[in-house]
Parts: structure tokens; sequence; C-alpha cells
């Protein structure tokens, strides 16, 4: 009881918490900083066609999280992932960029000047039909920032040319649904997938992909995959239903170097430190989000993480902000919380 | 593979996670508020030993939205299915307008000359020409049946009308003969004699008769002349045709 006081203090001026009408799944980190502070995107999950994208506008000064009610907008069934444009693409307007995926890809212009939120445009990779096959994911590069991959449950991953709008290139990349992709390089993506491997392509290449993981019991899938940017030689990718981030060396395939194994329930994502190479952290159904240290030499008993948050639900979505590394998004049920690391 | 490495940066990382590696260490040691929001995981450590173990029955938010994009795509699928159902109707429904149409340049062919092509332009080229033939022979026969009806109009005619017929002859051989001659061959004309009015004399033979008749009146005095005529040539060169001789 005497320590619950100060943390209950300290975690008023440390987490800033946004309350939505309804559950939360997808958000995203804007890249640019507007006159009321930087941007963040939620999307809806509801099980249903009708869901909303809200746009929130954060002052890390104040700590205060607001919505932008002329930034909210209706999105059919619930997004599945967002993402703001990277700050790599120069662009005339002065509007943001934010990719949608779900039954489509979608573009949005975010222009918070004239508090107007346009759809650009609405992408279909498949080519004999007039239904896009459903996106699970997709990951904007950085590098290349008119490329963008996208990934399905109907095996392919689809690379877009977003100026043009149209699909630059499409692989059968698995053998089941893909879950997630990431880029690593301008040309070089992996991808992770239900039959259970994490794969690596190369573009210029597009006969071959190199399986660098695959989960020890066949066909358990792999939900999430993020590739260190800070070191490339590293990602890591979660099991459904598993505790364990598996933190894998591209050097070495199908040999983690580390498995993380301190959540008492499923991880539901993963996140590198924007700034760190060492430092990933997670989150999970049983409501708490780990930051860990990797170290240069694993020790007999595991690793431990080096803090830990706790949520009030389970954590579905996390994202660690590039563009303010002090700080972690988390949501869980219909809240969005910043933390500050 | 060594390329990967970003060694400047990675170690320039470090010193920042240091700084807050220490404040954490720091809050530890000196008990005053973190600025973290996360706590040491120690810490965590020994309360989550004293609280009982975190346990969820709801299904995973991942693999309820897998589900539902999963779900969302066999729906659109089946509405498409039907769409190719259709689309393979219609080509069967195409295959069979063809089969007709091919059937009926077929028996348009049969009715052409024997010399016609048999590509689908010859034969609509040739239908055209045979038909145009055709109505130009219709109309022709249309003009023929008009005139022969015409014609049976006209000989069929039964109403008899009055007329009267006048004949006149100078110095005739014999004025007996001309007249009898000229009653006999106004009977064999089919004409009923209604009046006569004659005038007999050695310079002249003249007569009025009224008679009915289906022959136009100026007809019947033509011929009743001319026959008048022959008369008087037979008397001239056979006078034992005479009738009066015979009185």
């Amino acid at each position: 009881m005497d320590n619950s006081a100060p943390d209950s203090l300290s975690r008023s001026e440390t987490a800033v918490t946004y309350d939505s009408p309804y559950p939360l799944y997808a958000m995203a980190f804007s890249s640019l900083r507007s006159s009321s502070g930087h941007r963040i995107a939620v999307g809806s999950f509801l099980e249903d066609y009708n869901n909303r994208i809200d746009i929130l506008s954060f002052d890390s000064d104040s700590m205060t999280v607001k919505p932008l009610p002329n930034l909210s907008f209706e999105h059919p069934y619930p997004p599945t992932k967002l993402m703001f444009s990277p700050p790599s693409l120069r662009r005339p307007s002065s509007g943001d960029l934010l990719a949608s995926s779900g039954d489509f890809l979608r573009l949005w212009e975010i222009n918070e000047d004239s508090s107007t939120v346009e759809p650009i445009s609405v992408l279909n990779n498949s080519k004999t039909s007039e239904f896009c096959a459903p996106l699970t994911s997709f990951d904007w590069n950085d590098v290349e920032p008119k490329r963008l991959g996208t990934c399905s449950i109907d095996t392919t991953c689809t690379i877009w040319d977003i100026e043009k709008s149209v699909v630059e290139t499409q692989l059968i990349a698995h053998d089941k649904e893909v879950h997630d992709i990431a880029w690593g390089e301008a040309r070089v993506f992996a991808s992770v997938s239900a039959d259970g491997s994490v794969r690596i392509f190369d573009l210029r290449d597009k006969e071959h992909s190199t399986i660098i993981y695959e989960s020890p019991q066949p066909d358990t899938p792999l939900l999430r995959l993020a590739w260190n940017k800070q070191d490339l030689r590293y990602m890591a990718t979660i099991l459904m239903d598993s505790n364990k981030v598996v933190i894998l060396d591209i050097r070495s395939p199908t040999m983690p170097v580390a498995e993380l194994e301190r959540h008492q329930a499923s991880v539901n994502a993963i996140a590198w430190a924007p700034q760190s190479c060492k430092h990933i952290c997670s989150g999970g159904d049983d409501t708490q989000a780990l930051i860990w240290e990797l170290p240069t030499v694993a020790g007999p008993n595991g690793i431990d993480p080096m803090s830990v948050y706790s949520a009030g639900s389970e954590i579905n979505q996390l994202q660690w902000s590039s563009s303010q590394p002090d700080w972690i998004g988390i949501a869980f049920a219909n809240k969005m919380q910043l933390l500050r690391v | 593979m060594d390329n990967f490495f970003l060694g400047l940066s990675c170690q320039e990382e470090n010193n920042f996670w240091d700084l807050i590696v220490a404040d954490i260490s720091g809050d530890r040691s000196v008990s005053v508020p973190i600025r973290s929001a996360f706590r040491s995981y120690m810490k965590d450590t020994e309360l989550r030993m004293m609280s009982p173990k975190i346990s969820s029955s709801k299904v995973n938010v991942k693999k309820r939205m897998v589900n539902l994009l999963r779900k969302n795509w066999e729906e659109k699928k089946n509405t498409v299915a039907p769409e190719k159902e259709r689309s393979r109707r219609h080509m069967l429904k195409e295959r069979t307008r063809r089969e007709k149409q091919k059937q009926s340049y077929l028996a348009l062919h049969s009715l052409l000359p024997f010399a016609t092509k048999n590509d689908k332009n010859s034969i609509v080229e040739k239908a055209v020409d045979e038909i145009a033939k055709l109505q130009r022979l219709k109309k022709e026969l249309v003009r023929r049946i008009k005139v022969i009806e015409e014609k049976s109009a006209k000989d069929g005619h039964d109403e008899m009308s009055e007329t009267k017929v006048r004949v006149n002859l100078k110095e005739p051989l014999s004025g007996l003969d001309s007249m009898l001659e000229a009653l006999h061959y106004l009977k064999s004309m089919g004409t009923k004699l209604k009046t006569v009015h004659a005038n007999f004399s050695p310079q002249e033979f003249s007569a009025t008769m009224t008679i009915e008749t289906q022959i136009r009146g100026e007809e019947v005095e033509k011929r009743v002349e001319r026959r008048l005529q022959e008369t008087e040539w037979k008397l001239l060169f056979l006078p034992e045709a005479s009738f009066y001789k015979d009185y």
C-alpha cells in the first residue's frame, strides 16, 4: 500500500490515455508534427462493415491526447494495419498520407490545416476479380517511400507503386495465409505466415526466397514480424498462442539467437526501439508490456525483461514511435495509451 | 553481411540507453518518482509471485481479425460464383445463337441460284437481288392479270341498249336484196330488231332500223355497211344469188 500511492502519482505523469467509443486494434504514429502536436491514427475493431479511423493529436509537453473530430472518417471493415507516410516521402502538398489495409489497400490524405480527410485511392491486387484478397498487414518502405508491400490471406505478397497506384509485382510468398511483412532494405523484405515460416525476398531475384526460420511445431502460425532497422541482422517474430518472442539472426537460419519467455500469456505485438539496436518491446494477453534489452551472451536462466508496464486489459497493439522515441503506444480494449519509456 | 552492421549508430544509442538504465537504477535506489511509465521487471516479479496467473477466455484479436477477413472474402467469392455461372450460360446461349444463324444462312442459300457463293456476305447480297427480281416479276404478273381482267370484263358485258342503225346505198342493183341481207346479218349478230324504216328507188336504197344490241351501235352500223358492199359485189358477178330470183 505504501508503494501504490507513488506509483499512481508517477503513472499519471508518465502515461496518457485516450478512451475510444469502440474497441481499438490498429494504430500508427505520424512522423510529421502539426501545429497542435503529433498525430496518432487509431482504427476501430468492430466485427462488422462499419468501422472508423480517428486522428488524435498528442502534445507531450502538456501530456494530453485530444481527438480531432473533423479528421474522423468511416472505414469499411476494421483496418488490419495503419501507417503514416515515412518522412522520406516528399510531397508537394502539406498533407500527411495515411495507408490502411483490410478489404483493400486504401490511401488517405490527412490535411489538418483544412480539417479534411480525402480518400486518394483504393488499390486492388486481384487481376481476375473486382475484390481484393483481404490484406492482413503491410509495411511502407522508408528507403524507397513510393514502394509499399502488402500481405494477404491468399498466400501472396504484393508490392505497390503508390505514386502510380499500380501493382509493381506480386509473389506467391507462402503456402498459407501471410500474416505480416516487413522491409529491410529498398528491395528486400521478409514475411511470416500461417505455414510457420519466416522468408526473405529480394525483388532483384523474384524466383527465390530464403527461409530463415520455421516454427518448431509444424504449422504453428507466425503472427508478427519486426525487422531491427538499427541492426538489419536481427528480426523478431511471435508464434500464435505462444508466450515466446523469437529473436532471429538472418546469418544463421533456422536457429533463433534468443527466445524471450517472460510473458504469462500469448504475445500479440512486438516493436524494436527506433533508435537502439538492442531494445525491443512486446505486449500480450497477460496485459503486460515488456521492454527487453538483448545481451551479447544469453545466460543459462534465460533473459529477463528490463522493465514492465501493466495495462488494464489484453494488449492487442504496440507501436514504438520513431519520431518520438521516448514514447510507446499500446492499444487494449477501447483504450489507447501512450507510455513514456 | 557485415554491411548490415551499423556500429557507430549502435554505440551512440547504447550511451542513450545507459542513461535510461541509470535513471531506472537511480529510481530504485533513491525512491523518487520515475520518469518512465514502466517499472523495473524485478519489482514486477515479486508482485507477480503473489498474484494469480492471468487467464483470458477471449479469442485473440489477431485471430478474430483474420477470421473476419476470411469470412468476408468467402462471402464475396460466393457472390462471384453466380457471376461465373452466368458467364457460362451466356457462352452456351451464344453458341446456340451462332448455330441457329448458321442454319438460317444454309436455308437461305438453298433458295438462291446454284452458283451463289457460300459466304454470308454473298448469300445476303444474292438474296437481295433475288428478292428485287421476284418483286419485279410480281409487278409484271399483276399488270398482266389486270389487262386480262379488263378484256374479260369487256367481253362479258350482258347489258343491251337500244340504238339506231342507218345504212345508205347509191344505185343499188337490187334494193330488196340489200334489205334482206341487212336483216339477216343483224340477226346473226345477236341483235333484236324493233322497227324498220326503208326507202327504195332506182337511184338510192336507204334504211333506218331500230335494234337492241350489246355491241356498240357504230360497230353494228359499220359491219352492216361492209356486208351490203359484199352483197353488191356478189349480185354484180353472181346474179343467181339474188333472193328476188327465188320469188
